[in-house]
């Protein structure tokens, strides 16, 4: 699955192209012992009503819930019980188990030993990745031999052109920089200065772009990035 | 101390423990609290398709089934490879000695890297001699697998002043592209929840 970024170069010149991850495939799969094809279903174990919680709002106190319990099958929702979910939506839920429409967030920022640091609001990410601003390499090249140990560079999406000008845009990006040796960092926003947001609420996200050419082909890796290679001893 | 694994080249041998490195044990974390307006800490749940059924976390179950939903007990299953020939199991790599082959820095930039191990090395002069090797600009890459399963995973070796660490993940084979136009599935929801399954603070 692919979608369009709008990245820029150091000369001013910017276009929307696609990007896309790369899919693993599966290398095996569970089959019954005759060789046929199974899947897996996701089932109701039980419902809030029939769970602990539900159970003490019901009946307020451990001894009437387990006297209940003995007594009866409280704790099993006959109707719901082992049914497949296709779907369902996530929603917040207030202690007396009912849906709540509208919500306060608080963030807690706790320090490595666990330590609170800081409480905040949290801040609403817009997806920047297709804004008026481009996302642009923010001038300083990493030496690909320098860069490597310092920065872990989990996840990695293609860049991709959409017709003859921009595979000539993204060959010159992926040729300078294959030249170079180098990978450069991107930034979003009027200053290319801020993290990549993919989605509106989304996470944030440092991001790395690497370029290869052999011949007349070129290709284009952008890397996410959000630890430092370090010792936690 | 953890359990070792057994590093190996054609003429060395180290051996060191796996500990496990995340943003939480390098920067530290971020916990959300979500409450309703009158104060009270809110949960999360989800609502079933039926629109009324409320169901918690933990209150599902993944069930293996066959092509006509009936259950399968899974003792009863076996693995076979996409071609339909018996899977063999790889065994834990902490059971095993690990060849280590020496690779290039490009095939890092090829790792989706899905964790990050530090290597705990009970002798410092292993440790010393692993990380003054690795340090100088050599890589070294491997198969790892955690617990003995069907599909193993690639990793690579690296060090740097702060340690030796070991990268876990899958090399992707990326597709030099020409100038031609691919058919592409272009995904216009960008409210789907993306696969990314990191964040900054």
């Amino acid at each position: 699955m692919s979608r369009y970024i709008n990245i820029g170069d150091k000369n001013g010149r910017n276009a929307e192209v696609l990007f896309s991850g790369v899919t693993k495939k599966p290398v095996f799969k569970m089959v019954t012992q005759a060789g046929k094809e199974t899947k897996t279903l996701r089932v109701v174990k039980g419902t809030a009503a029939t769970s602990y919680e539900g159970l003490m709002l019901k009946y307020k106190t451990s001894e009437a819930m387990v006297d209940e319990i003995l007594n009866g099958d409280p704790e099993i929702d006959l109707l719901m019980t082992g049914k497949y979910i296709s779907s369902s939506s996530r929603v917040y839920v207030d202690q007396k188990l009912q849906p709540v429409a509208r919500i306060h967030k608080i963030e807690k920022v706790f320090d490595v030993d666990g330590n609170l640091k800081e409480e905040r609001i949290p801040k609403e990410n817009n997806a920047n990745i297709l804004s008026d601003f481009p996302i642009k390499p923010t001038g300083k090249l990493f030496p690909k031999n320098s860069i490597y140990n310092k920065l872990v560079f989990a996840k990695k999406y293609q860049l991709s052109h959409v017709n003859g000008l921009t595979f000539d845009f993204l060959f010159d990006i992926a040729k300078e920089l294959h030249d170079s040796d180098s990978i450069a960092l991107l930034g979003a926003g009027p200053k290319s200065n801020e993290p990549l947001v993919f989605q509106d609420g989304g996470k944030t996200y440092r991001a790395f772009i690497e370029g290869r050419v052999k011949a007349k082909s070129y290709l284009l890796i952008m890397h996410l990035s959000n630890i430092e290679l370090k010792s936690i001893t | 101390m953890a359990r070792l694994i057994n590093f190996k080249t054609v003429n060395q041998n180290w051996q060191a423990g796996l500990t496990k490195v995340d943003r939480k044990k390098v920067y530290g974390y971020i916990s959300e609290e979500v409450t309703d307006l009158d104060g009270n800490l809110c949960t999360m749940g989800n609502i079933l398709d039926d629109g009324s059924t409320l169901i918690l976390p933990g209150l599902t179950a993944m069930k293996t089934v066959d092509l006509d939903n009936a259950e399968i007990d899974k003792k009863s299953l076996k693995a076979v490879y996409m071609d339909g020939s018996d899977a063999e199991i790889i065994p834990s790599s902490f059971d095993i000695d690990i060849e280590l082959t020496e690779t290039k820095v490009d095939d890092l930039f090829n790792l989706e890297i899905t964790s990050i191990y530090q290597l705990d090395f009970e002798n410092d002069d292993q440790k010393k001699e692993l990380q003054e090797e690795l340090i100088n600009g050599k890589v070294y890459g491997f198969v790892f697998n955690f617990r003995a399963g069907y599909d193993a995973s690639d990793a690579i070796l690296l060090a740097n002043n702060e340690g030796v660490f070991a990268l876990i993940g899958r090399l992707i084979e990326f597709d030099y592209l020409d100038n031609n136009i691919v058919d592409f599935v272009i995904d216009d929801d960008e409210d789907e929840e993306d696969e990314m399954d990191f964040s900054m603070l």
